[in-house]
């Protein structure tokens, strides 16, 4: 998601949408002489197009599994067809579908409310750092952690705090007190949601600090000059700027917020056990791809994205109401 | 999970992950994979079943085991390599066109036919081009659907049980009783010489579908670090519950990082043993009660809640991800109950550096330690591809062709097909040791792992190179457990339930199950999960495995 943002300039949007309005102002002769005075860029869009189509618009299609009784060796023209049946664990009072719910929603409130904001003010601790080498070093630092897997994120955790890891076997050796922190289900979410932090907080530094130093140094100026502390300047101009940018990656965290992070919990169910620890991803995998039942965890899915581009609109309505741009505009 | 039971008796530390298979099938704990006869489908029931001939059972004679195996199932044993080694197959199998398989492998992909010396050669002993698609062992379980639903299906595949096993045979794959029923399998000698017992899993529609992967009926080991229970003086077969916990409080020790045991499922399945719990199921009069469901099961439960609580599982216990064989080999964890059999060659393998290092065998014996426990027995075959079946051809002489390609791999421990297969070529794959055992050289550790052992195999024989008398304490073991093992008698049996809900409804209540043992959950809790797992899947299962038995007239 940041990364797609990276491309463009800080808080712009662009959008399909909006470039068709600008091109209807521009239109000249007809489709063939467009056609060819254009043959460039769209022979440079081509490809991409195709790849788009062909790797995110056609698989959509495969979607149509949600509504059938899908076996594999039978395949999508001959799977039999059973309308809505796919879809009882949204009314069929499935306990095990209500818990993975409510520990999802929980951890996307979580993680939109405490792990979203961190790396923006991460950017603000190390802009405002005066050495330019040691503001290099810690955020290179601070961008490790996001190229481990999870695999390695979750065993230095288990090596680390584990109940048979380091800390643990040194209170163990000197008769002290242990302290449990993994396989202990009241503190899964805390466990989790520090994991992801120290992944992948530094790593979204990044497009914040790109947008901090696009802003006018003068201004800074100006406002000292008025006699602005360094917490006004943060106030009234840094916090300003950042805004757009901020309510932008935001609506486009909220598209994937129903992702808590799959891989990361699948590889810490065992020992918390399904109750702390089911979210919908896992619950996708534990009843649908296991027992072969491809229709459903097809089915899942798609409520996900429905619930996903629900939050998009929703957001981008919201921020429109607040006079900002949002992800994409009208 | 599955154990990954393997023929090759040299191993290196390369492989050790790769061949880490798991614990032996979970002592029945429902991974039912055992198939075969009746099911949900029309065309596959008891009566068509049971009216298919199996192959007619002929031995092979032409090499004598130093220590021979049973009818009941225990495996032959050498003590070395034999020196002669006698031809089984005597014409090349092939017509020279181009065979395709898919199987899975626990290694590193080996390098292709044009530049692997070792395949080179097999292609040319069988006078066949076999090209394989050689699936990591993690990946199989995704990858065999997806080539299903591709419509992309090789000759030869090694099959998994999944949904509706049955119609998925009946469309896609060659029934193969006319050539195999009866004593036709006499033009195959080499599959003449699988154990009959291994067969049954191939049966559906009425038909044979494929040739088994036999396994030995023992199917796991309790391996133990008989190093550390000399240091303390322990036991190693301890005689009864109370002395059995007795000896993992002395063996367990957190300050040296040693504990008895290193995963929930190894007391689980001695303890099955111990409380006599069904093997699966228990078969009473047509009537079948799970593990699960049993008087013996809450025992057990107990018994493992007092466990966890007396600190002899390593905390981790409860993560499936556990690297219990490299907790095993470190000395971490003293205790490796019911690992796949085949390990004893690994761990072998693995230590062969360190002199202190001493493998021993856990007898289990009953809750009073008066007698020894009832064995729990493996279905006979490999548990993650019992099987591999054929693409559909009309082709009756491609089929026969096929057929005596498997013939030739698999041939039986000790010809000379079989050190071919095994060892590859002498001087390059393998160089014979002072005691005339082969040993694998580093180019034969790399090429040789081609995954045809999951396509043919011959049936699984006790060797250990450089260790003669390791045969004889595995044949021992086997000849002490093997007698008192009871079967499930679900082997052999489909149930669309056990392929398909049950996984779920298994892992919920396992789930629970481990709350409860560490002290989350009340143990009055128990009840209401056997009745959530019955009702999810387990009532199921048992109505489609009864309905079977009953037109059988008992298990097969």
């Amino acid at each position: 998601m940041s990364q797609s943002s990276l491309t463009r300039p800080v808080g712009e949007a662009v959008t399909t949408a909006s470039s068709a309005e600008a091109a209807k102002g521009h239109r000249h002769g007809t489709r063939l002489q467009r056609l060819s005075r254009d043959k460039l860029l769209i022979g440079i869009g081509l490809p991409g197009a195709i790849a788009l189509v062909l790797f995110q618009y056609v698989p959509l299609l495969g979607n149509v599994i949600a509504f059938q009784n899908y076996q594999p060796y039978l395949g999508i023209t001959e799977a039999p067809f059973i309308g809505l049946q796919n879809f009882s664990f949204l009314w069929g009072g499935n306990p095990t579908f209500y818990n993975a719910l409510l520990n999802t929603l929980i951890l996307t409130i979580i993680q939109t409310v405490l792990v979203f904001p961190v790396p923006l003010v991460l950017a603000l601790l190390l802009s405002s750092l005066a050495g330019e080498r040691l503001k290099r070093l810690l955020q290179s630092i601070l961008y490790m952690p996001h190229f481990l897997s999870w695999v390695i994120v979750v065993a230095l955790f288990q090596q680390m705090l584990g109940n048979a890891g380091m800390l643990n076997t040194f209170l163990i050796q000197h008769g002290l007190p242990q302290f449990h922190i993994i396989g202990v289900p009241d503190l899964f979410r805390v466990l989790i949601t520090t994991q992801a932090i120290w992944k992948d907080a530094g790593w979204g530094t990044i497009i914040f600090l790109a947008a901090i130093s696009q802003i006018d140094q003068e201004q800074y100026e100006a406002a000292a000059v008025d006699g602005a502390n360094s917490w006004r300047r943060l106030w009234h101009i840094t916090l300003p700027s950042l805004k757009g940018l901020f309510i932008l990656l935001l609506i486009l965290r909220l598209g994937n917020s129903l992702n808590v992070g799959f891989e990361q919990i699948i590889l810490q169910q065992g020992p918390v056990g399904l109750q702390a620890s089911e979210v919908l991803d896992t619950w996708v995998f534990n009843n649908g791809i296991i027992g072969g039942n491809w229709g459903m965890a097809a089915g899942v899915g798609l409520v996900k994205m429905v619930v996903g581009i629900g939050l998009v609109i929703g957001a981008n309505k919201l921020a429109h109401i607040f006079g900002e741009r949002g992800v994409y505009e009208k | 999970m599955t154990a990954e039971i393997r023929n090759t008796p040299v191993f290196t530390r390369r492989r050790l992950l790769a061949g880490a298979g798991g614990l032996a099938a979970m002592a029945g704990a429902t991974s039912l994979v055992g198939c075969s006869n009746g099911s949900s489908s029309a065309t596959d029931n008891a009566s068509v079943n049971s009216a298919v001939k199996l192959p007619t059972y002929v031995p092979y004679t032409g090499l004598k085991p130093d220590l021979p195996g049973t009818a009941q199932g225990v495996d032959n044993a050498f003590r070395n390599f034999p020196k002669d080694n006698p031809q089984s197959v005597k014409e090349k199998p092939g017509d020279g066109s181009t065979i395709t398989g898919m199987a899975i492998i626990y290694y590193a992909v080996p390098p292709g036919p044009d530049k692997n010396s070792y395949w080179k050669g097999l292609n040319d002993r069988m006078n066949v081009d076999l090209q394989l698609q050689m699936v990591g062992n993690a990946d199989y379980a995704t990858k065999f659907p997806t080539v299903i639903a591709g419509n992309n299906l090789p000759d030869l595949t090694m099959m998994q049980v999944v949904a509706n096993f049955p119609s998925l045979l009946d469309k896609q794959f060659q029934p193969l009783d006319e050539f195999l029923s009866g004593d036709a399998i006499k033009d195959y000698p080499n599959l003449a010489n699988l154990p009959t017992a291994s067969w049954k899993s191939t049966i559906y529609n009425g038909h044979i579908y494929g040739i088994p992967i036999p396994r030995g009926l023992v199917g796991g080991y309790n391996f133990l670090r008989a190093d550390l229970f000399e240091e303390k003086g322990l036991p190693t077969s301890p005689k009864g519950y109370d002395e059995l916990l007795r000896v993992c409080k002395e063996l367990t020790d957190p300050k040296q990082r040693r504990w008895a045991f290193s995963l929930n499922t190894q007391p689980a399945n001695l303890l099955a043993m111990i409380n006599d719990e069904p093997n699966g199921w228990r078969e009473n009069g047509g009537k079948l009660t799970n593990r699960y469901e049993s008087q013996e099961y809450k025992q057990s439960v107990n018994d493992m809640i007092t466990m966890w609580k007396a600190g002899v599982m390593h905390p981790n216990s409860f993560d499936p991800a556990q690297p219990f064989k490299n907790l095993f080999n470190a000395g971490t964890a003293a205790i490796n109950a019911m690992d796949g059999y085949p390990g004893w060659a690994q761990y072998r393998s693995d230590n062969s550096s360190n002199p202190k290092f001493k493998l021993g065998l856990m007898e289990v014996y009953n809750r009073d330690g008066s007698k020894l426990a009832p064995w729990h027995l493996g279905s006979g075959v490999f548990g993650t591809g019992p099987f591999t079946a054929m693409k559909k051809t009309s082709d009756k002489n491609r089929v026969k062709m096929i057929l005596r390609v498997l013939n030739y791999l698999a041939a039986p421990f000790g010809t000379e097909e079989y050190l071919y297969r095994l060892y590859g070529a002498e001087g390059v794959d393998h160089k014979t040791n002072s005691t005339g055992d082969p040993v694998l050289t580093k180019t034969g550790q790399a090429n040789t792992v081609i995954p045809i052992r999951y396509l043919a195999d011959a049936p699984y024989t006790l060797y250990q190179p450089g260790f003669p008398k390791d045969a004889d304490v595995q044949h021992d073991y086997q000849a002490t457990e093997v007698p008192t093992g009871i079967m499930n008698p679900t082997v052999g049996l489909f149930s669309n339930s056990a392929a398909t809900v049950n996984a779920t409804a298994d892992k919920n209540f396992n789930d629970g199950v481990n709350d409860i043992v560490q002290g989350r959950k009340p143990f009055s809790d128990l009840d209401g999960l056997i009745s959530t797992w019955k009702s999810a899947a387990g009532d199921a299962m048992r109505k489609e495995y009864q309905d079977q038995l009953q037109k059988n007239g008992g298990p097969k």
